[in-house]
């Protein structure tokens, strides 16, 4: 079996969500099949600018073709156009001009795509949102397995998305609450589907005294790992903190990891440690007492399940439902929506270390069942064994034509992804198929 | 609304009230305190929802019940309407008012989203969102020109911007300062009416304390007399024997006491200083007599309000009914001290008009117990030789029928002086035998142990 991987940046040193999501499910999916990476020479997120030189190359064994960038991101356009699909009614036309400014355009990328032909069995296009992942999958409908990475913001009820989600061969959803969502948005009830998400090393070896000595931590902290961004929650992370800080006389270190895109608060008891290597943060995953994660949008949080593969509790935002669903789910860990919320959960985490400890380990229980790596590999193979016996859907619904693609016939965005059901997948044992 | 344990016990059928379990009829664990409910947050046992409720609580406990701001308008509404009399304030115009104020503030906010107010300058006639139509309409504005002049359109619309502008900004104003108004209106009344309220409540609350007030004050007086009449009948049996009856029923202008207008409360006919006693004050209106050791109760002088009283102090005209005003028919009728209004029907031991030999004719107010008073203030002779028969009817006809002092039965002395006695209560006098033995001296009342 050949497997054609799409994602919009790829690298070794490549940061963000869906890029380590794809290049995980590369590297592990390259023990079953032939694997190959296409994607563009970017490497920022934000400008798409060219950065690695275009052609074949090769990360940890998996091969990558790069492709360039025709035109970087402006973000004054982007941010106009984005207005106008997420708040007005719009026509199709300004959301295919949204999806343009959003980027990345790589028309050799589509090129290559459109002219595979029987190259690939099936190509795993990763993150609907952007330019790659929509025009790709329109342009192999027949093969394309779609991993939207879709969070709950306005982009997903974009109406150029509907005939993806209900056109692909099938959808790798990261959790229950996206594909409720996409179902609510698209009604693609009949596009084969599975909760899969991303797996996670259980094993991996990890010190929390190489990590507490390192960086000279001798007293109990509180972790949290990512971009440091006013969008991931991070204001509110320290306000919170402070708030609990000034409250007890055994007040932690809140500990951050990531690089910060905000100011972080000048507090003794605050310490950023920048960007670390990965054994330094699966160090600081098991020399921690509580992981917390304030992001208000995730479609899955790879390094809560980290953490929970260190038997460490989490404490996260309960305004994401995907947070909010795998803690309930799981048990494996706190949530808040407030200040006092925040400050009676650390205080317990901290304070009563059994249910600490009982948290983690739920957790950990939680991720062998369904993120172990073993359990992720058979649902990809699964799904593509299902694939292959089953027969290839119609083509994917044209686009309209010319006068009705700029009718504005769309409603905003915003009030389509508001008027989908929210709030967390309640049921224990979500059925991953 | 039910607690939990109270629809589970709801829940239960009335057969299922007894415990089924294997300690149903007691046992070791029946006298054993109930253990609280662990948390199910112990080891395998761990549940976030549970840890969640658990720090909920806490936290709720530390901060106490939280009202929402909507909640907290409800209650104060909720008062407020269970404050108000409806029979008394239209309530029609208490919700007016609430709605005035609540629909000021959402006009505020109205008002506030409304801006910033219509704008027009002198490109907006060829404005567009898009570029080149923009282009086009500068290019080809000069022709348009050829046609008409659109100069004045564009000051007259900048005009009428300024104004729009002018007056939208008059008119948030004017209904920014009403709001207020409206506010401080709604929340005097609302202060006002929860200030009566517990004014109220508070009278009410005060009525029982008066009523025990006065109940107390009631009783003082009656010790107090009590005590009085103690003494005067230790006095009464000092002295010695009366003179004859003929004596005793003198006129009342003979004697130099009420009648003369001498000082009836401060020194008595034997020269001893009379006892006054302060009266309550609504029965301190009018005359009052009491008591006294020589058994002639004449009206206190010095009673307040007392019209013919003299500055000094000194009664001008004694308020009893002297035998000089007996013989007026219109005047033939017994005054009772504070008059008929003063008698107090909650009271029993109301005054009585005894005739006594030395009250010449005058209506005596002795308080109850009636038998008491008779028995020191009735001369040795019966009571039947002071009360004279109709004629051509014997006496044993009417001296045991019980005189219904309420009605005010006349009753004649044997001297012809009219005496009435007069009581809210039928007072029976009891004949005395034809013997007429003596009334035997009445026990004395116990100071603080009356008729409570």
């Amino acid at each position: 079996m050949k497997l054609g991987i799409v994602v919009q940046r790829y690298g070794a040193d490549v940061s963000g969500g869906a890029e380590l999501h794809a290049r995980q499910v590369a590297e592990h999916l390259a023990r079953h099949a032939e694997v190959k990476v296409l994607t563009t020479c970017a490497r920022d997120y934000i400008t798409w600018r060219n950065e690695f030189p275009a052609g074949e190359d090769s990360v940890h064994g998996v091969a990558v073709e790069r492709f360039p960038v025709s035109r970087e991101r402006s973000p004054r356009e982007f941010g106009r156009r984005s207005e106008v699909v997420f708040r007005r009614p719009h026509s199709i036309d300004a959301e295919l001009a949204w999806l343009e400014s959003e980027g990345p355009v790589s028309p050799k990328l589509l090129a290559r795509l459109a002219g595979a032909g029987a190259e690939f069995d099936y190509l795993i296009l990763f993150s609907v949102r952007y330019h790659h992942a929509y025009h790709g999958a329109r342009a192999v409908p027949g093969r394309a397995v779609l991993v939207p990475t879709a969070e709950r913001d306005p982009s997903v009820g974009l109406g150029i998305f509907g005939p993806v989600f209900r056109g692909v061969r099938a959808i790798m959803y990261n959790s229950p609450e996206e594909r409720a969502l996409v179902r609510s948005v698209s009604g693609n009830q009949g596009t084969p589907g599975r909760v899969v998400g991303v797996g996670v090393e259980l094993d991996r070896a990890a010190d929390p005294e190489r990590f507490r000595q390192r960086f000279g931590i001798d007293r109990p902290f509180v972790l949290y790992v990512g971009r440091i961004d006013e969008n991931k929650g991070c204001r509110e992370l320290f306000d919170h903190f402070r708030t609990y800080a000034a409250s007890t006389d055994r007040c932690p270190l809140l500990v951050l990891i990531g690089t910060p895109v905000m100011d972080i608060p000048h507090d003794p008891n605050i310490r950023h440690l920048g960007h670390v290597s990965d054994q330094d943060k699966f160090d600081a995953l098991s020399a921690t007492s509580v992981l917390v994660m304030p992001s208000y949008y995730e479609s899955l949080s790879m390094v809560v399940l980290e953490a929970w593969a260190a038997r460490r509790p989490v404490l996260v935002n309960a305004d994401c439902d995907v947070l909010l669903g795998q803690c309930l789910r799981s048990n494996g860990g706190l949530y808040y929506r407030d200040t006092a919320e925040f400050c009676g959960a650390l205080d317990l985490l901290l304070g009563q270390t059994e249910v600490a400890a009982a948290l983690g380990q739920k957790g950990r229980d939680y991720c062998e069942r369904h993120y172990a790596w073993p359990a992720v590999e058979t649902q990809y193979m699964d799904m593509f064994t299902q694939l292959d016996a089953d027969r290839a859907p119609a083509a994917m619904e044209p686009l309209p034509g010319w006068l009705a693609r700029r009718r504005r016939s769309q409603p905003p965005a915003r009030d389509v992804v508001d008027a989908a059901p929210a709030g967390p997948v309640l049921e224990r044992e979500v059925t991953h198929r | 609304m039910p607690t939990d344990s109270q629809q589970q016990h709801r829940g239960r059928g009335y057969g299922n009230r007894g415990r089924r379990g294997s300690d149903r009829r007691g046992g070791p664990a029946r006298n054993q305190p109930q253990k609280q409910q662990e948390p199910q947050n112990r080891g395998d046992q761990v549940s976030v929802e549970g840890l969640m409720r658990d720090i909920r609580s806490r936290i709720g406990g530390r901060e106490g019940p939280s009202l929402s701001e909507q909640e907290a308008q409800r209650l104060a509404a909720r008062c407020l309407e269970s404050i108000l009399d409806v029979r008394s304030i239209n309530p029609a115009l208490m919700e007016q008012l609430r709605k005035s104020v609540v629909g000021d503030r959402s006009a505020q906010a109205n008002k506030r989203r409304m801006e910033p107010p219509y704008q027009f300058d002198d490109k907006a006639l060829y404005n567009s969102h898009r570029g080149w139509m923009r282009a086009i309409r500068r290019l080809l504005n000069p022709v348009l020109k050829l046609f008409l002049n659109p100069d004045p359109i564009v000051q007259a619309l900048q005009a009428q911007s300024a104004l729009n502008l002018e007056v939208a900004r008059r008119e948030t104003k004017r209904d920014q300062r009403q709001a207020e108004w409206n506010a401080l209106h709604y929340e005097i009344l609302q202060r006002l009416v929860i200030e009566v309220s517990s004014v109220s409540v508070e009278a009410r609350a005060v009525g029982p304390l008066v009523e025990s007030l006065g109940a107390k004050v009631d009783f003082n007086e009656r010790r107090v007399q009590s005590i009085e009449g103690l003494q005067h009948q230790s006095e009464v049996s000092a002295l010695p024997p009366p003179p004859a009856s003929s004596q005793s029923v003198r006129p009342a202008q003979d004697r130099p006491t009420a009648a003369t207008g001498s000082d009836a409360g401060s020194v008595g006919p034997d020269g001893t200083r009379r006892r006054r006693r302060r009266r309550r004050g609504r029965r301190s209106s009018g005359p009052e007599v009491t008591p006294s050791d020589s058994t002639v109760l004449n009206a206190d002088p010095q009673a307040p309000g007392d019209p013919e009283k003299s500055a000094d102090g000194q009664a001008v005209k004694p308020q009893g009914i002297s035998a000089g005003d007996a013989s007026d028919g219109a005047s033939n009728r017994t005054r009772t001290a504070g008059g008929p209004s003063s008698l107090n029907p909650a009271t029993d031991t109301e005054p009585v008009a005894v005739p006594t030999a030395e009250t010449h004719g005058e209506t005596l107010l002795v308080e109850s117990p009636v038998k008491a008073v008779l028995a020191e203030t009735v001369p040795p002779e019966p009571i039947e030789a002071l009360v004279e028969a109709p004629v051509g009817k014997p006496l044993e006809a009417v001296t045991p029928a019980p005189v219904n002092v309420a009605a005010e039965t006349p009753v004649e002395t044997a001297g012809n002086v009219p005496v009435k006695i007069q009581t809210e209560a039928p007072v029976e006098v009891q004949a005395p035998p034809a013997t007429a033995s003596p009334v035997p001296p009445p026990r004395p009342m116990e100071p603080g142990r009356d008729e409570q």
